[in-house]
């Protein structure tokens, strides 16, 4: 019997526990599991994006039977039409107003869920029924409310003395599609927010009331900054589910009157499915989604992310 | 003996022979029917796409079925207004279905994307195999199938647009009625207004084509050039101060630029609204709510003061259009075939849209259905379709423009709106 026979080394044996093969499987794994849904993602969403990217740069229209390369020409096209910069311009004061009411109010409701001790869940739970209901039925909701003179919002108001349409005037209309638009997309907003709340460590706020920090002073020095990063994300939210509205905008107004709420969704809608014009449909989803990822960009590059 | 031999032998080859032939003949009728009477017989399945679920027949097919067992119709709903874009979609993808339905006005862009079928030696064949079925339709059936002279398919429904009113608040009032006029309309509405009902109920809203608008510009004696309304015409400038005087004089609604058909239509039934131009399908709704000639009546559109000679009566259409792509061509023109029975096509008439079927308007039981047919026999042999241009849909987003513009700028110079929007639409014709 040999003395210096040394155990068996276990990282030597070969097959199943190899070291190095644990170790690529174990790194491998996540990429694995990722992969169903990155390739649905991928196939759905990226065949879409390219394909349309590239219809884009074509002639495609139903009364002619060539499809001609045409480069840019659909943007240059598009840049000129009094009509898309309607669109845009009716999306950009839908975005900043939604931007700007929408934070106030996932906010101070974030703020309002995170200060209490009891029924929190409850609260946040029931806060989130207007993101779940579809925004089809939203809309037909939001258009009862103002719709002639039963709509119940609007007899509420003739009574404090302001009367007249408000979904038959341009102005106004873009009111209730701002007012439709907060409310179905704040409550998202507000749970991310009060996620960011959630993960302040207390002891800091205690540290800060120690050090004599009045209320707005927490919230200006110390609650916004740590939260910055979940702001980002909420703000990032609201601008590009504001940019793709489509679904509460169609049913609530259909784009009108005149075209007072064709925002760039409805606007992109009525290209692709009612003039049947899908290249230029295609450029206005290529120029949105460069809309998106730059607001997208900003907003991270600010708050830091 | 050698006679009877030979009479034996030559009978027998003769047998033989006569036999011979008569295999070999068998042999070649059956090589060529066989394979023929096989091939009808072997199963078919067509699609067919209806625009509404209301144009399918009551028994769905099942008729057919049993007069066809190796014919089978498999039947969808794709609304008129995606019907156009899903069945190019389909198409692309080779899904398309063998029948589809779409409206009249949009039959160019299919043609032109030569997804249809020329359809000239079916029906042909159809005139050859059943003349008395072929000669039940009037010529609408073809004209509103067809693009460019070539048709595709055949039309057995069409919808004209009728004026009704008020007949009892007009009788209270004493305002001669029907009005005769689209002034006429205009004075009626400003006297029966009052705080809880309109003068004249009209949609304003985007949410549907202006088919509305169109058929009151035909009725004012409205003209196409090359199918492009002629906007900045006598008729286009009265029809766009029409729309002014509603709103300025608050003959319609103050929210008509947020109605969509279902609120128009919703105000007349609900008694709310004195007067509506609506389409013949949705008279029974009036009717269920009002008894008709004791509430309400109806009759042809106005006319505009000196354009009586030009006034037409407008007509929409939904034809069922075979695909090119079919591989059963006879058995959907069959399918048609079957539809076109005055039995089949009546029934839906008498419940939703009128046909170009004639034996089925006249029947007992689509008078008793709707009882102010007897009145309207003589316009519907009138009645003029909608002219279809390739590019409708961009036309009608123009039109919509119009019509909004001038309801929401009641005070605005109408002939200058009739210029400005004309030349936008013939920049749309032109394809600029």
């Amino acid at each position: 019997m040999r003395l210096d026979r040394r155990p068996p080394n276990p990282a030597a044996v070969t097959g199943m526990g190899r070291p190095r093969s644990r170790s690529w499987v174990k790194h491998a794994t996540p990429y694995v599991l990722l992969a169903p849904a990155l390739i649905l993602v991928g196939g759905v969403l990226g065949y879409g994006m390219v394909s349309g990217f590239a219809t884009s740069l074509f002639r495609v229209e139903v009364w002619h039977v060539e499809r001609p390369f045409v480069g840019l020409a659909n943007y240059a096209r598009l840049v000129r039409d009094p009509t898309f910069q309607n669109a845009l311009s009716r999306s950009l004061v839908l975005v900043f107003a939604t931007i700007a009411a929408g934070m106030v109010v996932s906010f101070s409701t974030a703020l309002a869920v995170n200060a209490l001790r009891r029924g929190r869940d409850l609260l946040l739970g029931l806060f989130l029924i207007p993101f779940l209901v579809s925004g089809v039925a939203a809309a037909v909701t939001w258009r009862f409310l103002f719709i002639g003179a039963t709509g119940l919002i609007t007899m509420a108001l003739e009574r404090i003395g302001i009367t007249g349409t408000w979904l038959g005037d341009p102005t106004r209309a873009l009111i209730v599609v701002t007012l439709a638009n907060v409310w179905f997309l704040s409550p998202l907003s507000a749970v991310i927010l009060f996620a960011g709340l959630q993960s302040i460590d207390p002891e800091i706020y205690e540290a800060a009331v120690i050090d004599g920090a009045r209320r707005h002073q927490t919230l200006l020095y110390v609650t916004l900054p740590l939260i910055a990063p979940v702001v980002a994300t909420s703000l990032v939210w609201l601008t590009f589910a504001s940019f793709n509205m489509f679904d509460i905008v169609l049913p609530l107004t259909g784009g009108g009157p005149g075209r007072a709420t064709e925002v760039l969704g409805v606007y992109m809608y009525r290209l692709a499915f009612r003039d049947l014009n899908y290249s230029v449909a295609s450029a206005v989803m290529v120029i949105l989604l460069m809309i998106n990822v730059t607001f997208s960009a900003f907003y991270l590059r600010v708050f830091r992310v | 003996m050698r006679r009877l031999w030979l009479s034996r032998t030559g009978r027998s080859q003769g047998i033989r022979s006569a036999l011979a032939v008569q295999v070999l003949l068998a042999m070649m009728v059956a090589v060529v029917l066989v394979p023929a009477v096989t091939q009808a017989q072997q199963p078919v399945e067509l699609t067919m796409w209806f625009g509404r679920r209301d144009f399918i027949p009551a028994d769905a097919f099942s008729a057919f079925h049993r007069a066809n067992p190796h014919i089978r119709v498999k039947t969808d709903v794709i609304p008129l207004e995606r019907a156009v874009a899903e069945f190019l979609r389909a198409a692309q993808a080779g899904r398309a279905p063998d029948l589809v339905q779409v409206p009249a006005d949009s039959i160019g862009p299919l043609a032109i994307q030569r997804e249809l079928m020329d359809a000239r030696a079916l029906i042909e064949r159809w005139r050859s195999e059943d003349p008395t079925g072929y000669g039940y339709l009037s010529p609408a059936a073809w004209s509103l199938a067809s693009w460019e002279g070539t048709p595709h398919g055949v039309a057995l429904h069409l919808g004209p647009y009728w004026f009704a009113y008020r007949v009892d608040w007009f009788r209270e009032a004493g305002i001669p009625h029907p009005p005769k006029t689209w002034d006429d309309v205009l004075a009626a509405g400003r006297r029966l207004r009052t705080p809880d009902r309109i003068g004249f109920s009209v949609l304003g809203s985007r949410a549907h084509d202006p088919v509305w608008f169109l058929s009151t510009f035909m009725s004012m004696g409205g003209k196409f050039r090359d199918a492009v309304p002629q906007l900045d015409s006598d008729a286009g400038v009265y029809l766009l101060r029409f729309y002014q005087a509603l709103m300025r004089d608050r003959i319609a609604n103050p929210e008509t630029l947020a109605w969509d058909s279902g609120d128009m239509r919703a105000a007349f039934i609900g008694g709310k609204a004195a007067q509506i131009l609506e389409g013949d399908n949705i008279f029974p709704r009036f009717n269920a709510a009002m008894p008709y000639l004791f509430e309400w009546a109806a009759t042809t559109p106005p006319v505009r003061p000196g354009g009586e000679a030009d006034a037409r009566y407008m007509a929409l259409g939904w034809p069922y259009l075979i695909s090119a792509r079919t591989k059963h061509p006879y058995e959907a023109s069959l399918a048609l075939r079957y539809l076109a029975r005055p039995d089949i096509v009546g029934e839906v008439a008498r419940r939703y849209q009128p046909t170009t079927v004639g034996p089925a308007m006249t029947d007992r039981a689509y008078m008793v259905a709707k009882p102010w047919t007897p009145d309207f026999i003589e316009p519907f042999k009138k009645l003029v379709p909608l002219p279809g241009h390739a590019r409708q849909p961009q036309l009608y987003q123009v039109l919509l423009d119009a019509m909004q513009d001038a309801l929401r700028n009641p005070t605005a110079d109408a002939r200058a709106m009739a210029t400005r929007y004309q030349a936008r639409l013939n920049e749309v014709a032109a394809g600029r």
